[in-house]
């Protein structure tokens, strides 16, 4: 058998799909039994279709009983009411066996009443009981009317209704034996009103509706109104007043009242009637419950009850009475999750027609089944029908294309063991469909489709194969096992479009005629060394499935071991990581240690001096997850297959034996898709911490940490030396010198003399930090590491003062920025160093421009600037060697003066022209470093001695003097 | 002895930029330049001649003259693109210009999808050589007596960093790198390539995006219509931020890009375009 080529399923799909009926799509895949055994035409036998016949549990004995023997406990000649209660957890087929006894009763004559599960009460009362009795007897139902204007007051005067109600019941109540105190009247009100608004919605599974519980009446003090009585004697007495006020009000009936008369109505049948959800009741449960329960020969009633077991808890249904009209049945044992009629061995043969269905309305799916309606063999197609012309499927696949009967028994035992029920297995199916055959183009073959990434799968195959994710995908959910390779059949792969488009060498996979043979992990396939013929029944090779690395087991390390294990669950991890602990924590080790290497450390940016210590931490968040904001998201479905188990395999090796992690294979495969993770979290930290508006500065300043870099190095090299000013080429030659950078001595002096201890600590502090603000600089201003960018310092300096900077910085601010932004080089936390940048602008901000600079700055300018030291060296030894005799002591001051050299004579010259020339300037800097300057010449060596010396006297000689005759003789030789 | 330097022998590409801003204002002689950026010695050298192998400035009497810019994008990446450009324009074809193997070596790791490599890698470097030749690029060493220059361990140090500056490289720290193109760099010249070819719609094949980067650019390797994958992921990521999509529209056989994954909407199953605004198609 060949591929048949000649026809390909249009838009590849199967034709039954390109026309199918909306409608019974919804019907298919509704999860809710009522809609798929509507009896609605066209499609009138779906449900007869579809239905495979139950088997349940019988209370108490645990016997298994079938449909049949359920069935036959509806005696139409039995007198009394009769109970069938069943019992189960949700999604385990209760409604659809409510369904299957309530067709075939009604099939053989018995008045059906069936309450759907969504149904209210007042619509049970008002509409569908007086219908009910209206089309079996030909008659209207006494009360009907009241029913229903009780249900259309409530709609619309709910609020009158219930003032009525409440003022009635504890008038009542008053008059009754119990003895009562109303405090809040209202308050009991507004609380009735709203239990009316719950009697006309909607009812939802399990859920309670009752006018007062014994837990409101603990909670909330203002139905506490009984003196001596108990929570729930108290919760029955409110409950019991307030429904009785109601219907005196309408004389209206109860529910039970209703059906005693109803049931009477029918003399030579028995009426039926299926509560399909117990818990929609419960408010006249009760009094229903002892209607079922008692003992009048009257009655008429075949009741059909399903429901949780929870929802019959209250009403003790369970009862030992009456056992003769109470039969209990259960979809699963107590406890347990597992229904009778479907397992891993039945799984297909229950989907089959399910996914027929749709083909049996041509004619071209039929099947035989068995006396349970199983489904044994699959029918030859009828004559004409689409199948007929078609012939593209083969038999085993033909009913359940586009699946085959691999894939859905992979899809019933890769549910969650709890979750292995009739409904969440059809509803998954249909939902994979629903995918497949809804979308317009672009389609994803079944194999892929996100309703499957939920669901676990232990295939396994070669590296190779998972490249590519759909070919992946399809050998993992249509495969059969054969020993060491996987087999699909062609034609899924031709009507999926993967045969037109991959080129399956390139993936290790070997394409036949007829199938395409997959290898399984650690095997290759060799050409042609497979002649085993696809096996059209979908077993599998059962030697294999699962046992495929036992010889391998042997040699594995532990490491490669738990990685081999945890394999086959990367897919789940990516649909519900939260789910999948252990995976979760080996695939974020693995990412956060590939972020950390991309990041060099969590550097902030590309060499950056500081970094973000992660610690223990991740740098990001997956999916859905809150983190930080300096966390990044990343979306775990950005990974493909391949590349996630790689991942997996170095969080493992990361977590397991760290030092044999192979970094360098992990990241040649996935190095670009994780460096964008590195620098978006880059991106996100930096802003955050760093660049975000205020974060460091005071709101309305305009400035980054580009000009902080350069403004905190820049003050460290103006704090070293005034007077060399602050150009770019000062701060660049300090940048390259290999000279530390200190508070200079003398202006060290000065800033003693003017500023308190602890401002002047904080200046000398800005120092402990010189090393770190050099990186800064480095990193934002160097070429190389000994060469500054002069032309990017210029254009910073032009429009950047350190001073004004700094004056910006929020202490507030600084604070938030966070203690694990270090310094690499040192450890220190960015926001110390940031700390001493803003004391040191307080601390300079008490610093003020004195007389004294001026005197002295003008003084220099004027007598010393230009001076020859050499010639003045030599007037001084004229000096001493003319009056050497009556100098004074003093004279040692004049010699020290002379002794200057021409250097620092200079120097100190060009720092009062500074101070002179800047002191007024219109830019801060340049006020600032006249002011530095300033205090500097205050405590010059050279400039002192230049002042003592002008100031020198011949102590015995009045008229004169020495200090006179020198500036004379200095004047002369300026 | 040419005005061009063996491109890999510059160890400094950062000062390059340096340099040609400097030149916006103005030809400068060596001193000028010397005097303006600081730059003394090999470093203004190796800025000199980087500006003369990427054809950024010429030099006549003494003066080193800007040349303009290719592109204008007002991204900040006109002139990373121009350099990138005026290398492939001097190789075009087989007749390899000094500089080809800048984009060779690029060539070389998108052909071997090798997205992280070590400089320091003596056996890369040794492949890298062999398929250098194997193309027949064998420069000749700035000192001609030094003989064919070869791939190693200084060369694909200084490869990394000019890689780095254009856009092509990221540094994970020392000597380790990763291939990533920028993803400004990507999405430019998609918008690019799409001018030039004038599409009337919004969309590019992939194919001819390729042609354009090959033409003016790169030298990307398209073997089997399989886009490489640093190239393809960062595509992705541009398409899962709606910055483009990648879609299949008309004939052109599809793209391989088996390690994109499928679950976005602005990621088809089948690509054989990119469309240039997405629009969530």
């Amino acid at each position: 058998m060949g591929v048949n080529t000649e026809y390909t399923p249009e838009n590849e799909l199967c034709p039954h799909f390109d026309d199918i009926n909306e409608e019974l799509m919804k019907r298919l895949s509704s999860e809710v039994a009522a809609v798929r055994s509507s009896k609605k035409e066209p499609f009138e036998d779906l449900f007869e279709f579809t239905h495979r016949r139950m088997e349940v549990y019988e209370y108490g004995t645990g016997e298994i009983r079938n449909e049949d023997d359920l069935y036959a406990e509806f005696d139409e000649q039995e007198l009394g009411n009769f109970t069938l209660v069943i019992r189960g957890p949700t999604g385990t087929g209760k409604s659809e066996l409510c369904w299957a006894l309530s067709h075939r009763l009604e099939a053989n004559g018995r008045p059906v009443l069936h309450i759907d599960k969504n149904a209210d009460l007042m619509s049970i009362m008002a509409e569908e009981i007086p219908d009910f009795y209206e089309t079996h007897t030909g008659e209207q139902i006494e009360g009907a009317t009241e029913l229903d204007r009780l249900r259309t007051d409530i709609h619309e005067e709910k609020e009158t209704v219930a003032e009525y109600a409440v003022s009635k019941a504890i008038i009542d109540l008053r008059n009754s034996d119990a003895t009562i105190n109303v405090n809040d009247r209202e308050q009991i009100k507004e609380f009735v009103e709203q239990k009316l608004a719950d009697l006309i919605s909607r009812g939802e599974y399990d859920t309670d509706v009752d006018f007062v519980s014994e837990s409101e009446v603990k909670n909330f003090a203002y139905l506490d109104i009984f003196v001596d009585q108990s929570a729930a004697d108290a919760a029955t007495m409110l409950t019991d007043a307030l429904w009785d006020a109601i219907r005196s009000e309408y004389e209206s009936p109860s529910l039970d009242t209703l059906l005693e008369e109803v049931g009477q109505a029918f003399t030579d049948t028995r009426p039926v009637i299926v509560f399909e959800d117990w818990s929609v009741t419960s408010l006249d449960a009760i009094r229903l419950r002892n209607y079922m329960e008692r003992d009048n020969d009257n009655d008429r009633w075949d009741f059909i009850v399903a429901g949780t077991p929870d929802s019959f808890d209250e009403l003790e249904f369970q009862t030992q009475t009456n056992e003769d009209r109470f039969e209990f049945y259960e979809t699963t044992k107590e406890g347990e999750d597992q229904v009778l009629f479907l397992d891993e061995s039945s799984a297909v043969d229950f989907i089959r027609p399910y996914l027929g269905y749709v083909k049996s309305i041509d004619g071209s799916v039929n099947y035989e089944r068995d006396a349970e309606n199983r489904v044994t063999d699959i029918i030859d197609p009828g004559e004409r029908s689409r199948c007929d012309f078609c012939g593209f499927c083969d038999p085993e696949f033909r009913d359940l294309f586009p699946f085959n009967s691999t894939f859905v028994k992979r899809v019933f035992t890769g549910l969650p063991d709890d979750d292995k029920q009739p409904r969440k297995y059809v509803q998954t199916i249909f939902d994979i469909l629903s995918d497949y055959y809804n979308a317009t183009d672009d389609i994803l073959p079944p194999s892929s489709s996100n309703e499957l990434k939920d669901l676990t799968n232990d295939i396994d195959l070669a590296d190779s194969v998972y490249i590519n994710t759909e070919l992946g995908d399809l050998a993992e959910w249509y495969g059969t096992i054969r020993g060491d390779e996987i087999h699909v059949d062609r034609r899924f792969a031709v009507s999926f479009g993967i045969d037109q488009t991959v080129d399956y060498e390139d993936y290790g996979v070997i394409a036949e005629e007829e199938k395409i043979r997959f290898p399984k992990r650690g095997t290759t396939l060799i050409d042609g060394s497979d002649d085993a013929d696809i096996d059209s029944s979908g077993d599998e090779d059962d030697t294999s499935e699962g046992d495929d690395t036992e010889d391998e087991g042997e040699t594995q390390s532990p490491e490669e071991k738990l990685i081999e294990d945890l394999r086959s669950g990367v897919q789940n991890w990516q649909a519900e990581p939260e789910e999948w602990d252990e995976h979760d924590v080996y695939l974020r080790k693995g990412l956060r240690d590939a972020l950390e290497r991309l990041t060099g450390g969590f550097r902030l940016w590309d060499d950056a001096p500081i970094e973000y210590r992660v610690g223990s931490g991740n740098p990001f968040v997956i999916g859905d997850e809150l983190g930080d904001p300096t966390q990044i998201v990343i979306d775990q479905h950005d990974f493909v297959r391949s590349d996630l188990l790689e991942l997996l395999e170095f969080g493992v090796m990361r977590s397991e034996d760290p030092s044999n992690a192979d970094y360098d294979a992990f990241l040649s495969q996935t190095g670009t898709q994780l460096t964008e993770y590195a620098q978006e979290w880059r991106a996100t930290a930096t802003q955050h911490e760093l660049e975000q508006s205020g974060r460091i500065f005071t709101n309305g300043v305009d400035l980054s940490h580009r000009e902080l870099a350069l403004s905190g190095y820049a003050l460290c090299v103006l704090l070293d030396d005034p007077w060399a000013g602050l150009s770019a080429d000062r701060i660049a030659a300090a940048f390259t010198d290999d000279e530390d950078l200190t508070l200079d001595d003398d202006l060290a002096t000065a800033l003693r003399d003017q500023l308190d201890k602890n401002d002047y600590q904080r200046v000398r502090r800005l120092f402990d930090h010189a090393e770190e603000l050099a990186a800064l600089f480095e990193d934002e201003f160097a070429l190389t590491g000994n060469a500054v960018n002069r032309l990017r310092l210029k254009q910073y300096l032009d429009y950047v003062s350190p001073f004004e900077v700094i004056e910006g910085l929020a202490k507030s601010r600084i604070n938030r920025v966070s203690g694990k932004v270090k310094f690499v080089s040192s450890g220190k936390n960015l926001t110390d160093v940031l700390e001493a940048l803003y004391y040191l602008e307080k601390a300079l901000d008490d610093v003020s421009a004195l007389d004294a600079m001026t005197v002295r700055a003008e003084r220099i300018d004027s007598e010393l600037c230009g001076a020859n030291m050499a010639y003045i060296e030599n007037i001084v030894n004229d000096i001493q060697s003319s009056y050497g005799d009556i100098l004074s002591g003093s004279q040692e001051s004049l010699a020290k003066f002379a002794n200057e050299s021409q250097e620092a004579v200079d120097e100190v010259c060009t720092a009062a022209k500074l101070y002179l020339d800047r002191r007024d300037s219109s830019r801060d800097v340049d006020r600032w470093i006249a002011l530095l300057s300033g205090l500097k010449l205050l405590e010059s060596q050279t400039a002192e001695r230049f002042e003592a010396a002008r100031e020198f006297e011949v102590s015995t000689n009045g008229d004169g003097g020495l200090g006179s005759e020198f500036m004379e003789v200095s004047d002369e030789f300026v | 002895m040419s005005d061009q330097s063996y491109i890999l022998n510059i160890r400094n590409p950062q000062v390059i930029p340096v340099v040609y801003e400097l030149l916006q204002d103005g030809p400068k002689t060596e001193d000028e330049i010397s005097d303006m950026t600081g730059l003394e010695g090999s470093l203004l050298d190796e800025a000199l001649d980087g500006l003369l192998s990427y054809r950024l400035a010429t030099k006549t009497d003494f003066k080193y003259n800007a040349e303009s810019l290719t592109f204008d994008t007002n991204r900040g990446l006109d002139l990373q693109l121009t350099m990138l450009s005026n290398v492939k324009d001097a190789s075009a074809g087989d007749n390899w210009d000094l500089q080809a193997g800048l984009f060779l070596t690029y060539t070389y790791f998108l052909k071997e999808d090798l997205q992280y490599f070590r400089y320091s890698d003596g056996a890369l470097q040794r492949k890298i050589d062999s398929y250098h030749q194997e193309l027949g690029f064998r420069p000749e060493e700035d000192n001609p007596d030094d003989g064919p220059a070869k791939l190693q361990k200084e060369k694909l140090n200084n490869w990394a960093k000019h890689a780095s500056l254009l856009g092509l490289a990221h540094n994970a720290r020392g000597s380790e790198y990763t291939i990533t193109p920028a993803r400004e760099v990507l999405f430019v010249t998609v918008q690019l390539a799409h001018h030039d070819i004038a599409a009337e719609d919004d969309i590019l094949y992939i194919k001819d995006y390729i042609d354009w980067l090959n033409e003016n650019l790169l030298r990307v390797p398209f073997t089997d219509n399989t886009l490489p994958k640093p190239l393809g992921r960062v595509l992705y990521s541009l398409a899962r931020d709606d910055e483009l999509a990648l879609v299949r529209v008309g004939d052109p056989p599809t793209v391989s890009m088996d390690y994109v994954p499928r679950s976005h909407q602005n990621v088809n199953r089948r690509i054989n375009a990119i469309q240039v605004t997405a629009d969530g198609s």
